[in-house]
């Protein structure tokens, strides 16, 4: 019961937690987290948000961004963080 | 007879694009999926004279419908049924990858399996015995770097020879609980032909007890739909109530297990299982160690910034305020306008305002040079992780700081990335601190400042104000979360980061471009219009005698605006009107505070008068100098860690620097750094542009805005005078 076990410790953190500190927690290496990690995105119980570097498509759309700002898919100025965060979906009837 | 389908699909990042683009060549055509908006590519490719319409289906991991691509991708492959899939598979990732080969094998759908990215996994050493692969799902595998196109006619041929042969099911055992249901449900779906014809029955039935939507929406139009969900719905409830867990993990333990198994077959069990990113992670993200190291690399960051790229800001004030005033004036003389108002507006307008601005380029290109090399490592992914934790450690929603260090870019996206947290109230609450996170616009009044009253200490006081943001921010956010904004139950989330590598050159110097050249582009336009606006102003005469372009600077419009201001600034040390007027201008961007001074200060004809030199000795001059600029970057990166080889030579103050010096000293009765401090905390802490403010607006509503606006300015204001009349009283400065 390795991905309910998973679940679990994701669910006990009550905020952001890494691979590595679920690890860490379950005495498992990171990479056998990770491809817990997968099998639960696989199965939908834990699923990708947007992302922050580019979390709309109109950032402009209000004509307040500066003249300069070309929109989020294009803003240079946006740091890439390259961060993925993934929640827990409920049971999908539930 | 039309040509048979070929669907390629697979994960995100599995190559599965650059697959379908060395499959169809150009022969590409772009429309969108029926009802979405989500594009989709189709289209030919030829195989001994066979055509085949390829369709490119949106990244999934699995068919388990959750995201509008997912969806997507579930509901062609169940209702078109397409002749071949190709999945492609990250031979790097075989365990992330093979859920969907496992899911797509379990539908009895004919498949090819790309193991695409074979050339990373062998530099990993990685060894994948495919025939295993072939052997337990009866497919074709065929290995692929679909970057370079190898392994592409094989694919082709191994499409054509797929159609030959009748797709095979692939049946995991799910364990006896499950198999005892999923048995009964498969019989009573072979009891209603409508429910059976549309696809293999133990697909149905598995599909109902993980709970898939999208087949139950399709069995509601079908005879003998509803009863089937019925009784799929009751042995779920079964299934939860007989295991350890509920029904649809259950069925994800499963067939995670019967995936490690093939995995450890496919590859004698030799995955590497901890990286040397994962070692380095355990150090850069440690509970005790991540904080110091994150400050340690910001401090490093922000004294490159700030001391290396100093001969480069030399060079460039030099041959803005030099040659190009020089030959401004020379070229309106020769056209003969030279002398009135036009000569005015940009000596005055153009070339002291945004010429002011673009001297600072090279410090924002070297602060862009080190934001792209951590980012391109993967350490902003670390960082975020970091500070993420100690926000939630003292109450400030977990994911803040994600929107807060795109922040440290620019404030206006920031605003918008508080989109991805979850409740209203933590958006609103990150919304709120994220402006207090130096943008990089405000960088050139720090560099400005700290050049001048802290020489040797620049580096150190530019990271003080960064790390000064942060604390308010945090300070903010923890003073909210416990009086208007409560925190709420936390979202526990999983931050999945990149591994670490050495940064791309060309990846790093294509965001140091992109992003100077949108300094170089803000620079053209709202600066340039910024400072037209103020030229205007100062050529105004309000009270007072003189003529339009020819007053005294402080009875012009905008001097008589600025001094009526000033009074409000007295208590932070810097009173003056100039000051005043640069910070009420800051409104518009921060940028605009440095070439409004310039512009106040009047310092771009600093060399008038002086014997022209001429232009090819100008252009000369501009030569060596850069050659002398680019000697002396080098010379000063030792000087970051504190060791200074090369005994530099300290440039005596530009026209600029000594004017503001003079006024920062008179405002604050000879105490000019502790009044520059005190102006930093201020450019700081109050609003960031009139851009984040339409943002903010947008995202939150007009009440929040206000709010936001004149807090920032009361907590500017108080943090201002805190530092300066605080210094005071310790007798600092």
């Amino acid at each position: 019961m390795r991905l309910t076990a998973l679940l679990s410790a994701i669910e006990e953190s009550k905020g952001p937690v890494t691979g590595i500190e679920l690890a860490l927690r379950l005495g498992v290496s990171p990479g056998e987290v990770a491809a817990m990690l997968d099998a639960l995105r696989a199965s939908g119980r834990l699923g990708a948000e947007m992302t922050p570097q580019h979390p709309v498509d109109e950032c402009s759309s209000s004509g307040s961004c500066s003249m300069t700002c070309p929109g989020p898919e294009d803003c240079s100025l946006v740091v890439d963080l390259s961060v993925t965060s993934l929640e827990i979906r409920s049971s999908r009837l539930s | 007879m039309s040509a048979p389908v070929v669907a390629v699909g697979g994960c995100p990042n599995a190559g599965k694009t650059s697959t379908f683009n060395q499959l169809t060549g150009a022969r590409q055509k772009v429309g969108n999926w029926p009802g979405q908006t989500v594009e989709k590519y189709t289209g030919n490719f030829t195989v001994e004279g066979a055509t085949f319409e390829a369709v490119d289906l949106p990244g999934t991991y699995g068919l388990v419908a959750i995201s509008e691509e997912e969806a997507i991708a579930a509901t062609f492959l169940a209702e078109e049924r397409p002749d071949v899939v190709v999945t492609v598979v990250d031979s790097s990732n075989l365990t992330g990858s093979l859920h969907l080969v496992a899911q797509i094998a379990e539908a009895g759908l004919r498949q090819v399996v790309a193991l695409n990215m074979v050339d990373v996994a062998e530099r990993r050493g990685i060894e994948i015995n495919e025939s295993v692969l072939t052997d337990r799902l009866g497919v074709e595998v065929v290995r692929t770097v679909a970057r370079s196109g190898r392994g592409i006619d094989e694919l082709k041929a191994a499409v054509v020879r797929s159609l030959e042969t009748e797709p095979q099911q692939l049946i995991i055992d799910y364990g006896a609980v499950v198999e005892r249901h999923l048995g009964g449900l498969v019989e009573r779906i072979i009891d209603q032909p409508e429910v059976a014809s549309l696809q293999s029955p133990r697909w149905s039935a598995l599909q109902l007890l993980a709970g898939d939507r999208g087949l139950r929406r399709r069995l509601d139009g079908v005879a003998g739909g509803a009863e089937i969900v019925a009784v799929a719905d009751a042995f779920r409830a079964d299934i939860s109530k007989e295991s350890t867990s509920d029904c649809e993990m259950e069925l994800a333990e499963h067939r995670f297990n019967w995936i490690a198994g093939l995995v450890d077959e496919m590859t004698g069990a030799v995955v590497e299982k901890t990286t040397w990113s994962d070692r380095v992670d355990r150090v850069l993200t440690n509970r005790y160690f991540g904080i110091p190291i994150f400050m340690a690399v910001m401090w490093i960051m922000l004294r490159i910034t700030a001391d290396v790229s100093g001969p480069f800001l030399d060079w460039v004030d030099g041959t803005v305020s030099g040659p190009v005033a020089r030959w401004s004036v020379g070229l309106l003389d020769l056209i003969g306008l030279g002398g009135g108002w036009l000569e005015s507006m940009i000596v005055n307008g153009v070339l002291a305002g945004v010429g002011g601005v673009l001297v600072f380029v090279p410090v924002l290109a070297t602060l862009y040079l080190c934001l792209g090399i951590l980012e391109d490592s993967g350490y902003m992914a670390r960082a975020a992780a970091v500070m993420d934790r100690a926000m939630r450690a003292v109450g400030i929603p977990g994911k803040a700081f994600l929107p807060m260090m795109v922040g440290f870019g620019c404030t206006v996206p920031a605003i918008y990335a508080t989109r991805t947290l979850d409740s209203s109230r933590d958006r609103l609450l990150t919304g709120l601190i994220t402006p207090f996170m130096s943008c990089g616009a405000r960088l050139p009044v720090y560099v400005l400042l700290a050049a001048i009253f802290f020489t040797d200490a620049k580096g150190t006081i530019v990271f003080g104000m960064y790390l000064l943001g942060i604390l308010v921010a945090v300070l903010i956010g923890l003073l909210l979360s416990r009086t208007a904004l409560r925190e709420e139950e936390p979202t526990p989330f999983v931050m999945v980061m990149p591994e670490f590598r050495l940064p791309n050159a060309r990846t790093v110097g294509m965001l140091v471009w992109q992003r100077t050249m949108a300094f170089v582009k803000g620079a053209g336009t709202t600066i340039l219009a910024a400072s037209m606006a103020v030229w205007l102003l100062l050529a105004i005469p309000v009270g007072g005698g003189g003529t339009f372009t020819d007053t005294d600077a402080e009875q012009s419009a905008f001097g008589v605006v600025a001094k009526g201001f000033a009074p409000v600034m007295e208590p932070g040390g810097f009173g003056e009107w100039e000051q005043s007027g640069a910070l009420l201008t800051g409104f518009i961007a921060k940028e605009v505070v440095v070439s409004t001074m310039s512009q106040l200060y009047n310092v771009a004809g600093e060399e008038e008068g002086e014997d022209d030199p001429g232009f090819i000795d100008d252009v000369r001059d501009i030569g060596s100098t850069f050659v002398e600029a680019t000697v002396d970057t080098f010379k000063a990166i030792p000087g970051v860690f504190g060791l200074d080889f090369f005994d530099l030579e300290v440039d005596g103050d530009t026209a600029l620097q000594a004017a503001v010096r003079d006024s920062f000293e008179e405002s604050s009765g000879g105490r000019g750094a502790l009044a520059a401090i005190a102006f930093m905390v201020f450019v700081l802490l109050y609003t960031p542009c009139m851009a984040a403010v339409g943002a903010f607006r947008h995202e939150f509503g007009t009440k929040w805005m206000w709010v936001s606006v004149i807090g920032q300015f009361v907590i500017a204001w108080a943090g201002a005078v805190i530092v300066f009349q605080g210094g005071k009283l310790l007798g600092i400065g």
